[in-house]
C-alpha cells in the first residue's frame, strides 16, 4: 500500500513538471513577412561610391550594411592581419548623411571580449551581419569558433537600443545539438510582422546545407528550419516576395551545377522547396539579394565560372526566369581575369582607388599595400566580393563589398539610376 | 560564475569521478569534491578551468548531470543504479541519440532538432515514458527525464531546445556503447551456454 501511495506521488510529481514544461512550450506559427517598403517618391537618378573601412593595415571582408532613422547607415565587417587569424576584429564605421561622410572604424567586438561574455574559449572571429530591426534596434550577429576551422562556429548576437553607440555584451545563440557547434551567418535578416527575425544561417560540418533561423524580437531562438540538405550550398540570400512567400538564393560548393540555386518558402520560412539551379554561373562565391517596389529583385553576385574579378549587378523576376544584367560595379580590367602585369598595376588600381572615393592623402601608403597583397611573380589580381545588399527606408540601395581584400567599398543609388540602367540578357 | 554554473557543476563532478579512487573514506571524498569546485574557478587565460573545459566538450545535459551526480552520490553511500535500471536508461538515450544526431547533422530534410523547439509531442511521449519508468522503479531513467524537463522548462540553461536538456554527443556515445557492449555480453552468454548444451 506504501508503495502504492509513493508510485502515484512520483507519478503526480513527474506529471507536474511535465505539465509546467507543456505550458511553457506554446507552440508559435511563423508570423507573416513584414510589408514591403513602398516605392520611393520620384527623385532624380543618384549614385554615390565611398569607401566604408579607412584602415590600410589589416585585411577587410565580409561586410554588412544597415539603414538607419534619418538616412545614416552603419557597416560593420571583420578585419585583422589575415582572415581566420587571432586578432580579427568586428569592425564598424557609421555613415553620416548630412555630410556624405564614413566615420572612422570602431571595434564593436573582438576575441576576448567575446571570450569573456559567451564563457568559452575563443580562436577566432568572423562574419557579422548588422541589421536594424522595425522596432529600432540595432542588431549585430557573428561568428565565433571555439574549436577547429569554421565548422566549429557558432553565431553570437549583440544588440543596440541607441542605434549603436552602446551596445550588450554578446550571448551565444544555441543552434545545435552537436556541441552547439557549425552555424554561421552571412547575409541579411528579414523581419516577420510581430518583430521576430528571420536569420539565414548555414550548417558547415559533415555537410554544407543552408537553414532559417527564426529568432523572437528578444533574440531568443524559436526555431531552425531546414533550406536545403546535402553538402554543396550554403550563405542564403533571403528576400520576402509577399506575406508568405519568400525566395532564397543559395552560393553553390558543388562540382555538378556551378550555378546559384534557389528554394521558395510559401509559409514564411517555416519550409522550403528543393533548391534547384538558376541561370547565372556561381564559382562558389557569396552573392546578396535584395527586394524591389515592383516585387523584382536586385542580386549581386560574382557571375564567373572561376574567380571573383567582376562583380556583376542583375535584376531578376520574383520567379528567377529572367535574368538581366545592369552592368559591373567592379571589374578587372582583364575580362578573362588575368594578372595584369606589375607595371601596369599602379595606374589601373589607382585610378580605381579614386573612382571608389579614396583619400588623396592615403594613396600612396594604399598603392604599397594593395601591391603587395595582390601581386605575385605572375603579375597583379584583382578581388571583388561578398557582396551585401539593404534598401534603407527611404528607399536607397546600398551595395558593400569587399574590394582587393583592402576596403570595404559601398555603393549607394536609387531606384531611378537603375531605371537608366540599360538591361541586357 | 553564475551564468555559468552548470558548466562549473559538471567540472567539479567530472574530475571528482576521476580523482575519487585516490580517496579512501568519505571525508576525503568530500574535501576532494570541495576542491574539485574551487578547482573549477580557477581562472586560465582569461576564463575559468570549467570554462576551458566547457570550449573543448561543449554544455552537458542536465540528464547527463544528473547521471553523473548519481555515481558521485554513490561514492557518498547512495545505493548505485541497478543493472535494470541502468539498461532502461541507457536504451532510452541511445534510443534519442539515434533520433536526433544522424537527421539533425543533415541526413534528411527533417530536422528532428526543430521539434525540440515546439516540444510538446516530445513532453507527451516523454511523460509516458517517465511514467512507464517510474512504474518499473527504473529511477535512474525517471529522474533524468524529470530533472531534465525541469530544468527545460525552467529554462535554466542556454538553449531554448528541449533536446538540449536531454542529450549531448557523450551521452549518446556512453549510451550506444554501453548498450552495445551489453549486447554483446548477452549474445556471448548466449552463444556459450547453447555451445554446452550441445556438448
Amino acid at each position: 500500500m506504501t508503495s502504492t501511495l509513493k508510485t502515484c506521488a512520483l507519478l503526480l510529481g513527474a506529471a507536474t513538471v511535465f505539465a509546467c514544461a507543456w505550458f511553457g512550450a506554446a507552440p508559435h506559427a511563423l508570423a507573416p513577412f513584414a510589408s514591403q517598403l513602398p516605392a520611393p517618391a520620384d527623385a532624380p537618378p543618384a549614385m554615390a561610391a565611398h569607401f566604408a573601412s579607412s584602415d590600410l593595415e589589416d585585411f577587410v571582408h565580409s561586410a554588412s550594411i544597415t539603414g538607419l532613422p534619418g538616412g545614416d547607415l552603419m557597416a560593420a565587417w571583420f578585419a585583422g592581419t589575415r582572415e581566420g587569424a587571432a586578432d580579427v576584429q568586428i569592425r564598424a564605421a557609421r555613415f553620416d548623411a548630412s555630410s556624405g561622410q564614413w566615420s572612422a572604424e570602431r571595434v564593436l567586438a573582438g576575441r576576448e571580449s567575446t571570450q569573456r561574455a559567451v564563457g568559452k574559449h575563443i580562436r577566432k572571429l568572423g562574419n557579422p551581419v548588422i541589421s536594424l530591426a522595425p522596432d529600432n534596434r540595432l542588431w549585430l550577429f557573428y561568428v565565433s569558433v571555439s574549436l577547429g576551422g569554421w565548422a566549429g562556429s557558432a553565431v553570437n548576437a549583440m544588440v543596440s537600443d541607441d542605434l549603436g553607440d552602446t551596445w550588450s555584451a554578446p550571448r551565444q545563440l544555441v543552434t545545435s545539438p552537436f556541441l552547439n557547434i557549425s552555424t554561421l551567418v552571412r547575409a541579411a535578416p528579414v523581419f516577420h510582422a510581430d518583430g521576430s527575425i528571420g536569420l539565414p544561417v548555414y550548417h558547415e560540418f559533415l555537410g554544407k546545407f543552408p537553414e532559417y533561423l527564426h529568432l523572437s524580437a528578444a533574440g531568443e531562438v524559436l526555431g531552425k528550419y531546414r533550406i536545403g540538405k546535402g553538402r554543396d550550398s550554403l550563405q542564403p540570400t533571403v528576400v520576402a516576395l509577399d506575406e508568405r512567400r519568400a525566395v532564397a538564393l543559395l552560393r553553390y560548393a558543388g562540382e555538378e551545377h556551378h550555378r546559384v540555386l534557389a528554394s521558395y518558402s510559401e509559409d514564411a520560412g517555416r519550409s522550403w522547396s528543393y533548391p534547384q539551379p538558376v541561370e547565372p554561373s556561381n564559382p562558389n562565391s557569396s552573392l546578396a539579394a535584395v527586394g524591389r517596389p515592383d516585387g523584382s529583385l536586385l542580386v549581386a553576385m560574382n557571375d564567373l565560372e572561376d574567380g571573383r574579378f567582376r562583380l556583376t549587378l542583375y535584376a531578376t523576376d520574383a520567379n528567377l526566369g529572367n535574368w538581366r544584367t545592369l552592368g559591373e560595379p567592379d571589374e578587372t580590367p582583364n575580362p578573362w581575369g588575368e594578372p595584369i602585369p606589375r607595371d601596369e598595376f599602379p595606374a589601373v588600381v589607382s585610378e580605381k582607388y579614386r573612382a571608389s572615393g579614396g583619400k588623396p592623402e592615403q594613396q600612396a601608403r594604399f598603392l604599397e599595400q594593395v601591391t603587395a597583397r595582390m601581386c605575385s611573380a605572375e603579375g597583379c589580381t584583382f578581388d571583388y566580393e561578398y557582396p551585401y545588399f539593404t534598401r534603407d527606408r527611404e528607399g536607397t540601395y546600398h551595395l558593400v563589398y569587399s574590394w582587393n581584400d583592402m576596403f570595404i567599398k559601398h555603393l549607394a543609388f536609387n531606384e531611378a539610376w537603375l531605371s537608366e540602367r540599360r538591361p541586357h540578357d | 560564475m553564475t551564468d555559468f554554473w552548470l558548466p562549473h557543476l559538471a567540472f567539479a563532478l567530472l574530475v571528482f569521478l576521476i580523482l575519487t579512487r585516490l580517496t579512501r573514506n568519505t571525508t576525503q571524498r568530500g574535501i576532494l569534491l570541495a576542491g574539485c569546485l574551487l578547482l573549477s574557478l580557477l581562472p586560465v587565460q582569461g576564463i575559468s578551468l570549467a570554462l576551458q573545459l566547457r570550449t573543448y566538450i561543449g554544455d552537458l545535459s542536465v540528464a547527463s548531470l544528473v547521471l553523473i551526480g548519481w555515481a558521485t552520490l554513490s561514492r557518498f553511500g547512495i545505493p548505485p543504479a541497478g543493472a535494470h535500471d541502468r539498461l532502461a536508461s541507457l536504451a532510452l538515450f541511445a534510443g534519442l541519440a539515434v533520433l536526433l544526431y544522424p537527421a539533425a547533422l543533415g541526413l534528411s530534410y527533417a530536422d528532428p532538432y526543430q521539434l525540440g523547439f515546439e516540444p510538446r509531442p516530445m513532453l507527451l511521449v516523454l511523460g509516458l515514458l517517465c511514467a512507464v519508468l517510474i512504474v518499473q522503479r527504473s529511477w535512474l531513467g525517471a529522474l533524468a527525464l524529470v530533472l531534465a524537463t525541469l530544468a527545460f522548462a525552467l529554462r535554466l540553461g542556454a538553449s531554448e531546445n528541449y533536446w538540449d536538456y536531454l542529450i549531448d554527443p557523450y551521452l549518446a556515445l556512453y549510451s550506444l556503447g554501453a548498450l552495445l557492449l551489453a549486447g554483446g555480453r548477452w549474445l556471448l552468454i548466449r552463444l556459450s551456454t547453447r555451445t554446452r548444451k550441445l556438448a
